[in-house]
């Protein structure tokens, strides 16, 4: 009869539901989506009457909870152990299908629905089938003939949860949404989802008590330890690329079922000493609440105060009964929780990476915490000694840090007020704040440096994968020919600058825009412009020193960053700093520069003994190079920069500074490499040198290109490339008259 | 001249503390809130200490040990201030700015010298300050000792800073001789290591064994009173601040408090003066000229083979800065042999056997990784010579691995010698030498990664190249305090894993290879990614 009742009762409440959102609002012509709202709508008013209804059972006496290892209690002597199994099993099943039923409505994911739809009505039909059977082993046989309370609340939760999921199944049917691979997702999340709302008395009912106890790192112990961290990274590999609503879902879920766990325990069994005072038990209430509303407030509290906490309780914990015991189970259950849900809700992205601000905001709200605690103690002490809300009243901490009993027993103060004794201890209490909040300063140092280490990994993993990619379209564009061949052939004897770009890391203006370029082989090229104009960014990108925003560059067809070997084997480069390494002797960095350009003995030896010779080096070529006077050390780079013969020779700045017999030499020495069929490109402000032994120059200014001249038409036509330079320096358009072939 | 002293003071001032940055009162209040709130916190702690030095080890704090800690504290502070004030006065990055200035040098001096001791001042109002209010509580003073503990602080910072910058000087001299003279530094290296050698065999020599710590206890602590007293009796100075504290002889003790600052201030400016100006612009053009024949030969090599040649070369060119990098490292044998020394001869239970295999592997740790700063600077000390690796048709990155290995090797002999050391302790009877070795080595290993790694995402190209020598890097002070993190963390887990019984070793190994495998598969991708990032 009563199944009967909810059956009907279902049936009706959904139909109201579909008839209220479907079949008038089409009448009137409304479109989908209103019609989805107001369904959504409905559903979740339903949602929120199942939880109310469901609360009075979770607050309720379950008496199938004393049963130990199937061995019928008194209250339900006439059940079979196979009854009982089959009971507790259909308890387990109903925990998931209720809390989805109630959580079904809010999200719009698929697996919420194929859950609402599926395995709700399965779990609850079977609840109704049994019905009779439930309602006894909540109240006992004796109580539960008729129509009690009991049973129209169980009813009544049954009815709520089959409505809920036949509007979930017409919608199904309607668009004929049967994903099998959704669905068998759903099947495989399903265990899982059991286990993280097992109901307490579960194992212990089906198994007794076996002699398992987790404390002193017992293998027990280790596995709840090892299950804590485990259980996170796997949720976090399983989750962190599902869309937003399933991250959600899933971790809702989780607080959801840390709450439903903690008070199917607490709920029949409040006393003074047992209000979710303790930090670990405040945080229950407290996750609920944050996944549900979003209030950041509340999550950063949990973030900052109660991981912390929890984690000592898993590690050192101060539970140590039998591992089957309810009580035993919801500690453990109550810890894990508390420390991996705040921090997968960040990880997850559910809530942003903290700040100071929130951090500031998670000591305000502690402290208000932790002064109620502190005289909730004080208060209720009076009532049971057992009361110790974040153990300020006993000396549960005092056992860590002996030294500081004095600190709590030389400076109590004890009020009394009418029947009621107040005991304080501000210091002791002082103190436990005080270590507690640097505490949560090191905890926010712990999760900065994670963050840093994930942020880290994440980089090194996508930058990897660019290297791959990079290679791989390399290899597409040279179309099956062998790497070490120049990727534009045609360029193999000049130097081409295409389009060439270049911002510095953090900065908005270019240092060179669109910068193009192409010097040939047997040419000295000189490349002038004022100071900061972009000359030696400009070579500093060619030579492979400095990345390149935007462009390309090659060297004899090699580009300098797709084949950065090839084309560095083809440059010789004299940078303007002149650094070498100063305990070296000149010969040993010449030797070293050798082997990094793979020069076999024979050339090296010849090539040295040629410029050494050339440069009059002969006496300090196995001195230290820091004796070396700045002209000589020039030199000593230009030798290291020619000791390989590039077909490209790029100087920056060469002569700054120089003797005037030392810039005659290298100048030779330019004019030389240049005549043997190779490229000479060189920066320099001294303007006399250019126009001397350049045959074409450019200039840039401001990080642009203003022209390309041929030094011997320039000549001709009358015009000094001082006069060309200078007018561009003074922010002009240099002069008229100088034909430019940019 | 007094107003020029001002200025130069205050511009160093702004430069160091950004008094002007705060122009929100509000934050100014914050700021100076959490400053009291942080002296608050140390005067609480070291009340908390105090108490456990009174409660739990017995030892009185009165006026002896209060005495004590001050002349030890200030005994550190003079070495500090010695070494900060050679940094500030001689190698300061100001400096060309200041001596530009129209001041005369010993101006620039005197400002140096204040600006200096506002600073220490600070400090002390961190550390000084605080105890001496925590021993007056301790102790029940009364309001004029409260009083004179500020008065005290402020003019207790100028010893320091004055002997400091005596000192500096000297320590200037020998520096400069050891840079012109690589031998005269070896040779000290040497000679200190053999007094050490010799002062160690001799404390050990003298313990009786086996030395009962419960039972000799009590003796303990009055040998302690003892040697406090009698290191008081050296304290000088400090006894006079003491006694003026505790309200003996107060105008007398602070005549001589006055006279021997105002008698140092003359020293120092006496001996500064004419030395001061010569030796902040004594620069690197001093370099003797030095010849090397012997690799004439220009013999060709691999890319790994030429990194490591230079390598080598530039290492056994620059003996003192090798012995300084690896410092602390070369110390391990020396200061493992003197721990188990002590430990060893107070017969260990099993249990103490374990917690000195775990402060061994502290010990070691602290060591060796300190000597890995020298990795955590290899790219940055390149300097504008970096230029090279870039340009170079090579795989340069193999550099990374020419550097490292001359880090590996060392704490591989520095490892090798320190079991041998300790294979000699009297006593040591069926250690775990081999398994130690390996731990050692492996996280170690794994710590050279991790700090050529640091330098690697983080090069100081600019700095050194500026700088050289003088170049501040911030990588190796992360290295260090990741060594620290690392020895602590390794300790512990072998302290967990001794205390559980068998197959310990097996699962620290296991951690220490983890971690080395970990850092391995990091430092070689990461080279892979950031190498050919590095710009300049």
């Amino acid at each position: 009869m009563v199944q009967v009742c909810v059956l009907l009762s279902a049936a009706l409440l959904a139909f109201c539901v579909i008839w209220f959102a479907d079949i008038t609002r089409k009448k009137k012509g409304a479109d989908e989506e209103k019609t989805n709202n107001n369904k959504s709508t409905a559903l979740k008013v339903l949602s929120v009457v199942l939880v109310a209804v469901y609360a009075c059972r979770l607050f309720t006496v379950d008496v199938i909870r004393d049963v130990i290892g199937l061995v019928p209690t008194e209250q339900l002597s006439g059940f079979s152990p196979a009854a009982l199994a089959l009971m507790t099993v259909l308890r387990m099943l109903t925990n998931v299908a209720v809390i989805a039923a109630m959580m079904a409505p809010w999200y719009k994911i698929s697996f919420a629905k194929n859950l609402a739809s599926l395995y709700v009505p399965f779990v609850y039909l079977l609840n109704v089938v049994f019905f009779t059977a439930n309602v006894q082993t909540f109240v006992g046989q004796d109580a539960a003939s008729g129509f009690t309370w009991r049973a129209l609340q169980f009813g009544a939760e049954c009815a709520l949860a089959l409505a809920i999921s036949a509007v979930f199944l017409y919608d199904k049917i309607r668009k004929r949404d049967f994903d099998k691979k959704q669905i068998l997702t759903m099947l495989g999340v399903l265990l899982p989802m059991i286990m993280a709302v097992l109901p307490l008395e579960a194992l212990r009912t089906l198994f007794g008590t076996p002699d398992i106890v987790a404390d002193d790192f017992s293998l027990t112990h280790r596995i709840v330890i090892y299950i804590t961290f485990i259980v996170p990274a796997l949720l976090y590999l399983l989750l962190k690329d599902r869309e937003y609503g399933v991250r959600d879902f899933a971790l809702t879920y989780i607080a959801v079922c840390g709450f439903v766990t903690y008070y199917s325990l607490v709920g029949t069994n409040f006393t003074v000493s047992n209000v979710p005072l303790h930090l670990c038990h405040t945080a229950i209430i407290l996750m609920l609440l944050s996944f549900v509303f979003k209030s950041k407030k509340l999550f950063y509290f949990n973030y900052f105060v109660n991981v912390l906490g929890a984690l000592v309780a898993v590690i050192i914990p101060d539970e140590a009964g039998n591992f089957f015991n309810p009580s035993t189970m919801q500690f453990w259950y109550n810890h894990i929780y508390a420390v991996f849900l705040p921090i997968l809700g960040v990880a997850l992205k559910i809530f942003p990476r903290p700040n100071i601000k929130m951090m500031r905001n998670s000591i305000v709200v502690f402290s208000v915490y932790f002064v109620f605690a502190a005289l909730i103690n004080t208060w209720f002490a009076n009532y049971d000694p057992n009361v110790d809300y974040f153990f300020l009243r006993q000396d549960h901490i005092l056992e860590f840090f002996t030294f500081a009993y004095p600190l709590k027993y030389q400076f109590t103060y004890v009020w009394q007020v009418g029947n009621l004794t107040f005991t304080f201890y501000p210091l002791y209490w002082l103190g436990v704040w005080v270590g507690f909040i640097l505490l949560m300063f090191l905890e926010w140092l712990v999760y900065a440096a994670l963050f840093r280490v994930f942020d880290d990994w994440g980089l090194l993993y996508r930058k990897k994968r660019m290297l791959k990619m990079d290679m791989l379209g390399l290899k597409k564009e040279m179309d099956g020919r062998p790497l070490s061949e120049p990727l534009h052939p045609e360029g193999a004897n000049m130097i081409k600058i295409s389009h060439f770009s270049k911002k510095y890391g953090g900065s908005d203006r270019f240092a060179v825009k669109d910068f193009n370029l192409e010097v040939y082989d047997g040419e000295v090229f000189g490349f002038i412009g004022h100071n900061g104009a972009g000359k030696s960014t400009t070579i500093k990108s060619l030579v492979g020193i400095q990345s390149i925003t935007e462009g390309t560059m090659e060297i004899c067809g090699y580009d300098i960053e797709k084949q950065p070997l090839q084309a560095k084997l083809n440059i010789g480069y004299v940078s303007d700093n002149h650094a070498v390494y100063e305990k070296l002797t000149g010969r040993e960095y010449i030797n070293y520069v050798a082997d990094l350009y793979l020069v076999s003995k024979e050339d090296r030896t010849r090539r040295m003994e040629k410029y050494v010779g050339m440069f009059g080096l002969e006496n300090s070529i196995d001195n230290e190079i820091k004796s070396y006077s700045h002209g000589m050390k020039q030199k000593i780079v230009v030798i290291a920069a020619l000791i390989h013969n590039p077909k490209v020779w790029v100087l920056d700045e060469p002569l700054t500074g120089l003797d005037p017999t030392s810039a005659y030499q290298i100048k030779e020495c330019m004019k030389e490499h240049a005549k043997a069929g190779n490229i000479v490109f060189f920066s320099s402000h001294v303007i006399e040198v250019v126009e001397k032994i350049c045959d074409r120059i450019a200039i840039i200014s401001h990080g642009e290109l203003k022209g390309v001249y041929d030094v011997k038409e320039l000549t001709a036509s009358g015009k000094s490339v001082e006069e060309l330079y200078l007018g561009f320096a003074a922010g002009g358009a240099g002069i008229k008259g100088a034909a430019a072939n940019v | 001249m007094y107003n020029r002293i001002k200025t130069l003071t205050l511009m160093q001032l702004g430069g160091k503390y950004s008094f002007r940055g705060i122009t929100d009162k509000k934050k100014y209040a914050l700021r100076i809130m959490f400053r009291a709130l942080s002296v608050i916190a140390v005067i609480f702690a070291m009340y908390m200490l105090l108490s456990i030095i009174k409660g739990v080890i017995f030892l009185p704090t009165g006026r002896t040990t209060f005495l004590f800690l001050l002349f030890i504290s200030q005994i550190i502070s003079v070495l500090a201030c010695t070494g900060g004030l050679m940094t500030a006065l001689y190698y300061g990055k100001d400096n060309p700015i200041l001596m530009s200035f129209p001041a005369r040098h010993y101006e620039v001096f005197a400002s140096k010298l204040l600006a200096y001791y506002i600073g220490e001042l600070i400090k002390n109002l961190y550390f000084v300050f605080p105890m001496f209010l925590a021993f007056g509580f301790i102790n029940g003073m009364g309001a004029l000792y409260y009083v004179q503990s500020v008065i005290l602080t402020a003019l207790l910072s100028f010893i320091p800073v004055l002997l400091g910058a005596f000192l500096s000087i000297l320590v200037m001299f020998a520096r400069q001789l050891m840079k012109k003279t690589q031998w005269v530094g070896i040779l000290l290296t040497v000679a200190v290591y053999a007094l050490l050698v010799i002062a160690v065999e001799g404390i050990l020599g003298g313990l009786e064994r086996p030395i009962r710590l419960i039972e000799v206890y009590n003796n303990f602590v009055q040998q302690a009173v003892l040697f406090m007293q009698r290191f008081n009796g050296y304290a000088l100075i400090y006894g006079n601040i003491v006694g003026a504290a505790f309200g003996d002889n107060v105008a007398v003790n602070y005549l001589i408090l006055l006279g021997t600052i105002v008698g140092l201030a003359a020293v120092v400016i006496l001996t500064s003066m004419p030395l001061y100006f010569r030796m902040a612009s004594y620069g690197s053009e001093h370099a003797a000229v030095k010849k090397h024949k012997h690799g004439k030969e220009m013999k060709r090599r691999g890319i790994f083979g030429a990194f490591f040649r230079k390598e080598s070369l530039i290492g056994a060119r620059d003996i003192n800065g090798l012995i300084s990098d690896y410092l602390l490292t070369l110390a391990l044998p020396l200061m493992l042999y003197l721990t188990n020394g002590f430990y060893w001869a107070m017969a260990p239970s099993v249990t103490g056997r374990n917690m000195i295999i775990c402060f061994n592997i502290m010990l070691s740790l602290f060591l060796l990784t300190a000597g890995n700063t020298r990795s955590a600077s290899a790219i940055s000390s390149e300097g504008g010579e970096f230029s090279l690796m870039k340009t170079a048709p090579a795989d340069t990155a193999k550099m990374a691995w020419a550097k490292i290995l001359g880090n590996f090797i060392v704490s591989v002999v520095v490892i090798a010698a320190s079991m041998l050391t300790l294979g000699l302790v009297e006593n040591v009877t069926g250690y775990d030498l081999w398994q130690t070795a390996l731990t050692l080595l492996l996280v170690n290993g794994g710590h050279i990664l991790w700090s050529f790694q640091l330098d690697l995402r983080n090069p100081q190209l600019q700095e050194y190249n500026e700088k050289k020598d003088g170049a501040e890097n911030v990588n190796k002070s992360r290295a260090l305090i990741s060594g620290i993190v690392m020895a602590v963390l390794m300790g512990l887990v072998a302290v967990f894993f001794l205390m559980d019984g068998g197959g310990a070793w097996w699962r620290i190994i296991g951690i220490a290879a983890g971690f080395f495998a970990l850092r391995l598969v990091l430092f070689v991708n990461n080279l892979k990614v950031y190498f050919r990032e590095i710009e300049m």
